[in-house]
């Protein structure tokens, strides 16, 4: 049986971080990859990748175009088990009409998706 | 004789701010490239007729036009990390829409024999219901939309760097639209690979060539003459349109391809011979960053065109990419069982 595999959206922002940071537990005590995936936009050309979180196992992979696609063509490719993202605080504008990503990757993904809040709305 | 439709001072109030290459400055770099190449004197210059809301809900939702229209009167913002929009985007995007209608309907009314549409925002990534990409509305697919709806089948030729995954999904289950594309990949925005190759109303009307960084206009050239050529032949289009951005240009900030003006020209001329008479070709500026390669290209594409001798740089090869052209020869001619 395959090993079980985590997805999650890293976005250069900290709320992408504190996804990482929530699931690398997790992903160790199911014994799980650990899969942090960064999108790649088109201005971004050439720059360094985003930050590699430290402190736990993972792999770190940059995708282009946009999150919601690049997570779920990585998802697909690795049959994860579930993909996890960070979500913005509120009052933060969504996608035009689609909706924030994890709106979109709820109602796109075929494999369960857990939606980190930000830390300081966490246990509110 | 070139019909350029191009923005006229008051329309483009499309400011995406300081620093963002996509910038009212590709227009004047492009227009600068008519008046090097000699040609400038001999083309004819059209306004834009903003695009009406019937000709965008051909290729786009009607929640869409209406969120995005409500997004830029509200002050606009971020539409994604890429793609800023401002008040005036809005009546901006109508017009770079509405160019191509009045390049194709001067055009039906024999008023030139190409037309080349020098407007932004680019388009070819905007899907039906989403901008991304710099892009706001998809402009080469509002006039194949048109010419649909005319009964005329389109062939869309995209040698932009980038994939046009807005115009792919836009036309993927249309029987009426073949899109043809080259482009880099890996790149963004991550789609246009060999095997999307059309929905299953429409197989074999998406021909994709991803070329790897570093590829050369020999690649581009083998492309058209081996791939998009034959597929012509079959696919018989009444309109050739192009996505012609150029940014594949070896100078440009956002792509790793390294094709010269010269090479853009050689295009052009390969892409004329695809359409089925004078007077049925329109070419849409896409992306193109560094401004002096747009100048370059823009006065070589449009001088072959015109016929004129200017080629400020010559033409490349040697580079990676022939044999991806040859594996996706070899799919699609498999997927047509020959031609």
């Amino acid at each position: 049986m395959p090993r079980p595999c985590i997805v999650v959206g890293l976005d250069g922002s900290v709320h992408g971080e504190v996804a990482a940071r929530w699931s690398a537990p997790l992903a160790a005590a199911i014994g799980a990859d650990l899969v942090l995936v960064h999108a790649r936009g088109l201005l971004e050309h050439g720059a360094p990748p985003p930050p590699d979180p430290s402190g736990f196992e993972h792999e770190l992979v940059v995708e282009d175009g946009d999150p919601v696609s690049a997570l779920l063509r990585v998802a697909g490719t690795r049959h994860a088990t579930m993909i996890v993202v960070g979500r913005r605080g509120s009052g933060v504008k969504p996608a035009l009409l689609l909706g924030s990503t994890s709106h979109q990757l709820a109602e796109r993904s075929p494999c369960p998706v857990v939606i980190i809040p930000p830390e300081e709305e966490m246990g509110t | 004789m070139t019909l350029v439709v191009s923005g006229v001072a008051g329309i483009d109030d499309h400011d995406t701010g300081t620093g963002h290459p996509e910038c009212q400055a590709r227009v004047d770099a492009a227009m600068a490239g008519l008046a090097d190449a000699g040609i400038d004197e001999g083309v004819v210059r059209l306004p834009p007729e903003p695009a009406t809301r019937d000709d965008l809900l051909r290729v786009h939702g009607a929640a869409y036009l209406d969120a995005l229209e409500r997004f830029c009167a509200a002050g606009g913002g971020d539409l994604d990390p890429d793609t800023p929009a401002v008040p005036g985007s809005w009546t901006t995007a109508l017009h770079a829409a509405g160019a191509g209608l009045t390049a194709v309907d001067a055009l039906r009314r024999g008023d030139g024999e190409v037309g080349f549409v020098v407007a932004r925002p680019p388009g070819h990534h905007a899907s039906a219901n989403r901008a991304m990409g710099f892009c706001l509305l998809n402009n080469v697919a509002v006039a194949a939309g048109a010419i649909v709806a005319n009964g005329e089948r389109a062939l869309i030729v995209d040698w932009d760097v980038h994939h046009g995954n807005g115009t792919q999904d836009i036309f993927w289950h249309n029987p009426s639209v073949l899109y043809f594309s080259t482009h880099q990949a890996p790149h963004y925005p991550g789609t246009g690979s060999m095997g999307e190759s059309g929905g299953p109303a429409a197989p074999g009307t998406t021909v994709n060539v991803p070329l790897p960084a570093g590829a050369t206009g020999d690649a581009l050239r083998r492309a058209i003459d081996e791939l998009a050529a034959p597929i012509s032949d079959q696919f018989r289009p009444d309109w050739v349109l192009v996505s012609a951005g150029f940014d594949a240009h070896r100078d440009d900030p956002l792509a790793d391809l390294m094709l010269t003006s010269a090479d853009f020209a050689d295009l052009a001329l390969r892409v004329a011979a695809l359409a089925p008479a004078t007077g049925r070709l329109v070419l849409f500026l896409e992306g193109g960053y560094d401004l002096d390669a747009v100048r370059r290209s823009v006065g070589a594409t449009l001088a072959a065109l015109e016929g004129a001798d200017y080629r400020p740089e010559p033409a490349s090869s040697g580079g990676p990419g022939p044999g991806v052209v040859d594996a996706c020869r070899r799919f699609h001619e498999q997927l047509r069982g020959g031609w």
